[in-house]
């Protein structure tokens, strides 16, 4: 009880301090939304101009006051308005959210699974041709780039075969090259961390007693040292869940996927204030319920893992 | 086990994929939800067609940015670009202002009242009639809601006279209205209940916000209505992306195109049109610090560039011969000239002299010019890279840099020269530009530039109506702005767009202003 | 160990030389000979600008290294450091640490990257610091574990009874105990912050083409890839071979032997 308490004291606090030091970095930045609004589209930057556009989008308000009022607007629901398009952000933000949240969520899960297995394999046979997969894929991971394979993807099935339409349509394509890619990226890294969990394992007393009793050892890992293993893997994943939202960013670009990515940066681009304040609360959150699920999924399985 | 992770996989990816399913379709209803303001033609035809682009024979274009709504405050200027809305003038593509909705105009003797001659030919897209009052409404709104549209001629009253006329009183007295109508806040719009519409060859029939956008054809344009298409318009935030939608002929046409994917997609067989941007590429030189400082050093610099390399790369464009595309009346004469040598004598008259490296200096320092630009206009680096290349090749050592905020570096004062792209007669007058570059308070006039007879000239050009005397003052200041280089003037460039066979015989004009037009697919 | 000798050796004596080989000023272009193939005078052939390839590898390996050098920097000791205090000394320093690390694994390192360079300008030097402490965390949680796992080991717990130093402890003791994991961790990640980089351009940071390292060359290159695959195909090796070297100069070779099973 104590601790789920303190668990909720502390991602209070990060919520009021992400809060804050946001409110405060984007209006540090040198270039105004006001300034930006007359830039696009070629306009004087006339005192006259700057001093309605900074009225009209309320940002001639006293600091303490607009913070205020964005807060209490927040936990009433109302994320505000985009200062930009005048569009409702909330609603803005759940459109957005589904394609980044599938890209992350589903690639990720795919990643571990397939990581899961070929770890496993890799461990059994040291030097082996699993073993040599998972660090061929680390390094590929490493050195190509993203974009370069999508564009690979693209040109093969969409320009030479024409088998799929990435850019119109439904989109669906464009998503499931963009989850495949993103497994296929994180599968690497975390089958390492898989082989090396199992091979410590591979050494405790436990494991060797019953090999010696006659199992044969892939059952003996696989029914008996998954445990600690599989906990290994999922704090690793924890930080690969910050990904849903920064790492989707080159795929979002390469297939023109509307996520939240792609949205965050043109609002970075008009300086838009509204939009990039309400983006970090949302990340906050989210990684609120990563921590408190996979807390919850590691006690499940009964081993000490690294609550945080 | 196998079996039950397979199943799993599978599971896990289709949920995602649903769940992405979901996110498209919730996206749009949030877009077409009234409260929105985006609702515009919200007639019984928005709930059967979803942003389902490049199905059916619709013309899909590939740009950096579509409208986020349909409001004529927020976004007149996107909303023009789709050949949605109107302004009472737009630009041909000699850069002539004409209209369809007035044909005369007459100034009363008081200087501030206008008499607007009216066509009365023109609806909107439901049909109704675009009248005297319907113009004045919604330029007296505009007038009202928008205090940039009050920047010219202070706020303006639109009364509709009678049935053929239109009257216009401005607060300070212009010499001329039709650049004033023609400015982007002024588009002919009509509320209905909480939507807007408009007078455009087309109107929106879904959007999502920022990412896409779908038009039909406005019936009650032209005759030619049923002729056009559907218009589909995506946004590409990568141009590799972009580049690959055009060759899988899921997009018919491709703007912003780099000169080596022109180049590119030419040696492929593709249509690649090249056309007059209207803006202009130039260097805006930091006069009141550092080397540029020094007019010998601005002529010299200027003469270093070599502008016909320049053209050559980027494949299209001509040499400028002052602030203004040459398509114009206006357009100045200027004579740049590329003379390595004379630039040289000029700089070792200055008192510089070669160091053992061939390199310039003057008491042990190196001549060091600090360049800079920005990636938003993908030709500037390019230009930089070059302009760079000939001044270290004449012995002049430059640092280079790509930012991200230029307007940031500009005002740090922290570069000598800053490649510049800006279109510079946005409503087909020259006057506006040239106040805010070289009169002493102009916006863009940074670094302190004053001249008395461009002041004198600046005061004559506000007094005399459009015509041969007007461009001649513009043309005289040009001509000292090429003497004392606060800018130097370097190329009036044409831009490639990539064309489908459909829409081969297309032609835009005037930049990204009218990316849509009239005679789209026709 | 003789391998990772000459290893290092070769890593070395490829550092140096791409600051002494001899290389073409990169800042000329020659738009006769675009796209050219490589020859005696361009080992790699030429760019889009007509730019000598091998000197943009050259100069822009330099940036490149330098990035990555820098964010390896300061997430291997910052992070070791942080993980090391948090472990041994516990209680309120150790929930700020905690508290600072997941700060720094939460916010997406891409808008910190955006809100950084509005404030302060885009760098090299920026952008490793950025990454450094961007990848710090998973640097802070793999030391703090290991620590953790040496407090409970004899020797050290008879140190402190003993009433060694703290940092006496910390440093000669624990320090080199966990050190090998950490060198290996950062072996596998560390040439990853090439492509991190890379990634930046796409939200229009570190698009300089003008100032090049190997992951604007990919960037600005992708355009061309279908039509000179040659451009990408050299960057792509470069990163590669810096990945490869990482991965097996940290490359425990001894763990290895240890972790030998009965099963190999």
């Amino acid at each position: 009880m104590n601790k789920a308490v303190r668990f909720i004291i502390k991602w209070l606090i990060v919520f009021f301090a992400a809060s804050i030091l946001i409110f405060l970095l984007v209006r540090m930045m040198p270039t105004t939304p006001a300034v930006k609004w007359l830039d696009t589209l070629h306009l004087p930057r006339t005192e006259a101009n700057i001093e309605w556009i900074t009225h009209r989008m309320g940002l001639d308000r006293p600091l303490a006051v607009q913070y205020g009022i964005w807060m209490r607007n927040f936990f009433r629901g109302d994320w505000g308005v985009s200062l930009v398009s005048g569009e409702d952000i909330r609603a803005r933000f759940f459109a957005k959210m589904p394609y980044s949240f599938s890209i992350g969520i589903s690639g990720i899960l795919i990643g571990s699974a397939a990581a899961f297995f070929l770890g496993f394999r890799a461990a059994l046979r040291r030097g082996g041709i699993c073993d040599k997969i998972t660090t061929v894929l680390t390094i590929f991971s490493q050195s190509v780039p993203m974009f370069i394979l999508s564009i690979i993807i693209i040109n093969a099935l969409g320009v030479r075969l024409r088998i799929a339409r990435f850019f119109t349509g439904d989109g669906k394509y464009a998503m499931l090259a963009a989850i495949l890619l993103t497994a296929f990226y994180s599968v690497g890294s975390l089958s390492r961390i898989v082989r090396q969990g199992f091979r410590e394992e591979m050494g405790k007393s436990y494991v060797k007693f019953a090999v010696s009793r006659g199992f044969s050892k892939e059952t003996v890992l696989f029914r008996h040292a998954y445990k600690p293993v599989l906990a290994g893997l999922i704090s690793a994943v924890i930080s690969h869940f910050a990904y849903v939202f920064g790492g989707s960013t080159v795929l979002e670009f390469a297939f023109t996927i509307p996520g939240l990515s792609t949205m965050l940066v043109s609002a970075m681009d008009s300086r838009d204030y509204n939009i990039l304040q309400v983006y970090i609360l949302v990340v906050v959150i989210w990684m609120f319920f990563v921590h408190l699920v996979l807390n919850l999924v590691l006690r499940a399985l009964n081993v000490r893992g690294q609550e945080s | 086990m196998k079996k039950k992770l397979a199943m799993i996989l599978a599971g896990v990816l289709a949920a995602g994929m649903l769940f992405a399913g979901c996110g498209r379709t919730g996206g749009n209803s949030a877009d077409e939800a009234p409260d929105q303001g985006s609702a515009p033609a919200a007639s019984a035809e928005t709930d059967s067609a979803p942003a389902a682009a490049g199905t059916g024979d619709s013309i899909v274009i590939g740009c950096s940015f579509v409208s986020a709504n349909t409001n004529p405050i927020d976004c007149p200027w996107e909303l023009t670009m789709q050949g949605v809305s109107e302004g009472v003038f737009m630009q041909n593509a000699e850069g002539e202002l004409v209209s369809r909705f007035v044909t005369d105009m007459e100034r009363e003797e008081d200087g501030l009242t206008w008499n607007l001659a009216l066509t009365n030919a023109v609806k909107f897209s439901d049909g109704s009639d675009c009248d005297a009052q319907a113009l004045a409404d919604c330029m007296n709104y505009i007038q009202a809601e928008n205090a940039i549209a009050n920047g010219t001629a202070g706020v303006c009253t639109f009364t509709a006279a009678d049935a053929d006329t239109l009257q216009v009183v401005t607060e300070r007295p212009i010499t001329t209205l039709d650049s004033l109508l023609c400015e982007w806040c002024n588009v002919v719009f009509k509320q209905v209940g909480d939507g807007f519409i408009y007078t455009g060859p087309y109107m929106v029939d879904s959007l999502d916000s920022g990412v896409s956008i779908h038009l039909v054809p406005n019936p009650y344009y032209d005759d030619r209505a049923e002729q056009r298409s559907d218009v589909t318009m995506i946004v590409f935030n990568d141009a590799a992306a972009q580049q690959q939608a055009f060759e899988g002929g899921e997009i018919d046409m491709m703007f912003g195109l780099s000169p080596e994917v022109a180049q590119i997609l030419r040696g492929e067989g593709f249509t690649v049109v090249d056309y007059d941007a209207g803006y202009q590429y130039f260097v805006i030189n930091n006069i009141a610090d550092g080397p540029m400082a020094d007019l010998a050093i601005r002529q010299a610099v200027s003469q270093i560039f070599d502008r016909e390399e320049m053209i050559t790369y980027l494949g299209a464009g001509r040499v400028a011969t002052g602030m203004f595309a040459q398509y114009y009346s206006f357009a100045g004469h200027v004579d740049e000239i590329t003379d390595v040598p004379a630039a040289q004598a000029a700089l070792e008259a200055a008192g510089y002299e070669r160091n053992a490296d061939g390199m310039y200096e003057k008491d042990g320092e190196p001549l060091t010019l600090k360049l800079v630009t920005y990636a938003g206009r993908p030709d500037l680096p390019l230009i930089m890279q070059m302009a760079s290349s000939e001044l270290t090749e004449a012995g002049v050592t430059c640092t280079t840099e790509v930012v991200d905020d230029i307007g940031a570096a500009i005002s740090s004062g922290e570069y000598d020269v800053i490649f510049y792209a800006h279109h510079t007669a946005p409503s087909g007058e020259p006057a506006a530009i040239l106040n805010m570059y070289y009169s002493d308070e102009g916006v863009q006039n940074f670094y302190g530039y004053h001249s008395d007879e461009i002041t004198d000239l600046l005061a004559q050009i506000g007094s005399v109506e459009p015509g041969p005397e007007r461009d001649a003052i513009a043309q005289q200041i040009q001509d000292i702005v090429a003497e004392d280089l606060p800018v130097t003037f370097l190329i009036d460039p044409q831009w490639h767009v990539a064309l489908s066979e459909r829409v081969a015989d297309y032609v835009p004009y005037c930049g990204d202003y009218y990316i849509v037009n009239a005679e789209l697919g026709l | 160990m003789k391998k990772k000798i000459i290893l290092w050796a070769v890593f070395a004596a490829i550092v140096l030389f791409l600051f002494l080989a001899p290389h073409q000023n990169v800042r000329l272009v020659d738009i006769a000979h675009t796209f050219a193939g490589p020859s005696a005078e361009h080992w790699f052939g030429t760019d889009n600008l007509g730019r000598d390839l091998w000197s943009l590898m050259v100069v822009g390996g330099i940036r490149s290294l330098g990035v990555v050098g820098l964010a390896t920097a300061i997430s291997f000791s910052l992070g070791t450091l942080l993980g090391m205090a948090a472990a041994y000394e516990g209680g309120i320093l150790a929930t700020v640490i905690q508290f600072v690390t997941d700060f720094t694994m939460i916010v997406p390192s891409f808008i910190v990257a955006l809100i950084l360079s509005a404030l302060f300008g885009f760098s090299p030097v920026m952008a490793g610091l950025m990454f450094g402490i961007g990848n710090m965390g998973s640097y802070v949680n793999l030391s703090r574990g290991l620590t953790l796992g040496m407090k409970e080991r004899d020797f050290i717990s008879a140190e402190i009874s003993l009433g060694l130093s703290k940092p006496r402890i910390v440093f000669l003791h624990i320090f080199p105990n966990i050190m090998k994991q950490m060198f290996v961790y950062m072996g596998n990640h560390a040439s990853s912050v090439t492509l991190q980089y890379a990634g930046l351009a796409f939200i229009g940071l570190g698009t300089d083409i003008t100032n090049p390292d190997w992951g604007t060359l990919l960037y600005s290159y992708r355009l061309y890839m279908l039509t000179y695959p040659r451009l990408v195909i050299i960057p792509i090796a470069a990163v590669c071979l810096l990945a490869l070297f990482f991965h097996f100069a940290f490359d425990d070779g001894s763990a290895g032997k240890e972790e030998l099973t009965i099963y190999d």
